[in-house]
């Protein structure tokens, strides 16, 4: 955890209490930062910069200093929300598999020692947050997030503490053309399967997105299982009350596969519903 | 195909920075440990209260009350305490409305890097609940929402977080309580990447990501 060092220097403080639906304090210099890899002594302005570890050789760039109250007021990395001034991700490709998990809220800038732009919370519809990780440089890495735009992206400083990192082995990916999956083990292909994916209209968005979450949604009955990604339609703003969140799920019978007939979503057969809800949160979906 | 089932993957940073080794050869650094009292993101917000971090003498801080609006979240005699090795926190009396969770006293410490949770007379929608659970207990809340009890990770840089109470209601509510960290190394130093590495070989590999387990929620997605 790092908190600013100058809330560590305050004794107690007495009652608190809530306004509003968000939960401010009313003490001044409160400067409890919940979510902030706060490493840099910086103010805001030019990236710092100040040599690492010795013999290292590496000119480390620290983030920016964000302060509580800006913190607060950056959108939020989900699915319901849109992050306009983040940098978009242009490739599409395999990565390493790499994944990571916020231990707590953290600030997306974009770029190493760039602008915040975002906010990743610690968990996406109720499954934790894993975000693939797609480059690196010294201790940032640039994640895609699940909000709207479809391929937004942002760089996360990693301070110790500030998120675990576990690597997919899998990938999966759609060749919309051909209606067919494929998941791939480590680059070998382990299943393919001819699915249904969006109508001419409302296509399933081509890109590099990420299975963002896990769902038993007792709201509908379509599918036992739904796996929402990263990405969204990009013909529908909302869908069904929702943000119009594309998931892969399955259907009650096999009429779709081979067809476009979706509102955007992926539809799949039960074995290959089975094989992708085993896949870890943050694998890669790539939709041709 | 079989995966290894771990809770919340407790993950390492070796993939990304190739710590291991080189962090043990770097030679004794200052711990820091650091606890808070509560903590909430979602509809409901609540930063870290009290919350303390220390690498050295020991910090204690304490708040009478926290509350939520309309009391949807309560807990009273809030405490948080580190020192160079240990935290620990705790609160008395806490209410969550929306899980129908009571507890009248909540504790988590940590020390060298071993953890405890306690939790006295807690409740779940009128059930009671093990006053000492095991590490990583989850339990189903009615109506939607996970309880995590005794919640145990360990960080990247090898420190640990024990926290007492993790909750997720309606998807989107997270509410921590009585979390502390210990162990955790100051001033990381990482060593350098391999010349031309662009982050696409990590060694040695990190461990497998977990299998996720499916949550009761709501989203209309585009199907």
């Amino acid at each position: 955890m790092s908190f600013s060092s100058a809330s560590d220097r305050k004794k107690s403080e007495s009652a608190v209490a809530a306004r509003g639906s968000g939960f401010r304090f009313p003490q001044r210099g409160l400067h409890v930062l919940a979510a902030v890899a706060l490493l840099a002594s910086g103010a805001c302005g030019a990236p710092q910069a100040h040599p690492s570890a010795p013999n290292s050789g590496v000119v480390e760039v620290a983030p920016k200093t964000v302060d509580a109250d800006a913190f607060g007021r950056l959108p939020v990395a989900d699915t319901f929300g849109a992050v306009p001034d983040a940098p978009l991700d242009a490739e599409v490709r395999s990565t390493n598999g790499i994944v990571l998990h916020p231990h707590r809220e953290l600030p997306v800038f974009d770029g190493p020692g760039g602008r915040p732009v975002a906010r990743i919370p610690v968990m996406q519809i109720g499954s934790p947050t894993w975000l693939p990780v797609v480059a690196r440089h010294d201790k940032w890495a640039k994640v895609l997030l699940p909000a709207r735009p479809n391929g937004a992206a942002g760089w996360v400083f990693l301070a110790p503490s500030d998120a675990a990192v576990a690597r997919s082995a899998f990938e999966v990916h759609v060749e919309t053309e051909s209606f067919q999956l494929f998941v791939t083990e480590n680059g070998k292909e382990i299943g393919r399967w001819t699915v249904g994916v969006g109508k001419p209209v409302t296509p399933t968005p081509k890109g590099r997105t990420f299975i963002m979450a896990s769902l038993q949604d007792a709201r509908q009955t379509f599918s036992p299982l739904i796996l929402p990604l990263g990405a969204h339609s990009n013909t529908y703003a909302s869908f069904g009350g929702g943000p119009g969140t594309v998931a892969l799920h399955g259907w009650p019978d096999p009429s779709p596969f081979g067809t476009p007939s979706s509102d955007g979503c992926i539809r799949v057969p039960d074995d290959a519903l089975s094989l992708l809800s085993t896949l870890p949160l943050g694998t890669l979906v790539l939709i041709h | 195909m079989l995966q290894k089932r771990t809770a919340w993957a407790a993950g390492t940073l070796t993939a990304l920075f190739m710590a291991s080794s080189a962090l043990a050869a770097q030679g004794a650094e200052d711990a820091t440990s650091s606890a808070f009292g509560i903590s909430a993101t979602g509809p409901v917000t609540i930063e870290p209260t009290p919350a303390v971090t220390s690498s050295d003498e020991k910090k204690q801080r304490s708040v009478a009350t926290v509350a939520a609006p309309a009391g949807s979240i309560s807990a009273q005699a809030l405490n948080a305490k580190a020192t160079q090795d240990t935290s620990s926190s705790s609160v008395v009396d806490l209410q969550v409305q929306a899980a129908q969770l009571t507890a009248s006293a909540v504790r988590a410490e940590c020390s060298d890097g071993e953890g405890t949770a306690s939790i006295a007379n807690v409740q779940l929608a009128g059930e009671t609940l093990d006053a000492s659970p095991p590490p990583n207990t989850e339990i189903s809340v009615p109506g939607g929402g996970t309880l995590v009890l005794n919640k145990q990770t360990e960080n990247a840089d090898g420190s640990l977080t024990v926290t007492a109470v993790h909750l997720v209601v309606e998807g989107t509510q997270t509410i921590e309580v009585a979390s502390a960290t210990c162990g955790q190394p100051v001033g990381e130093t990482t060593p350098p990447p391999p010349p031309g590495d662009g982050g696409e070989t990590p060694q040695p590999p990190p461990a497998d990501a977990p299998r996720p387990t499916p949550v009761p929620g709501h989203l209309p997605v585009t199907h």
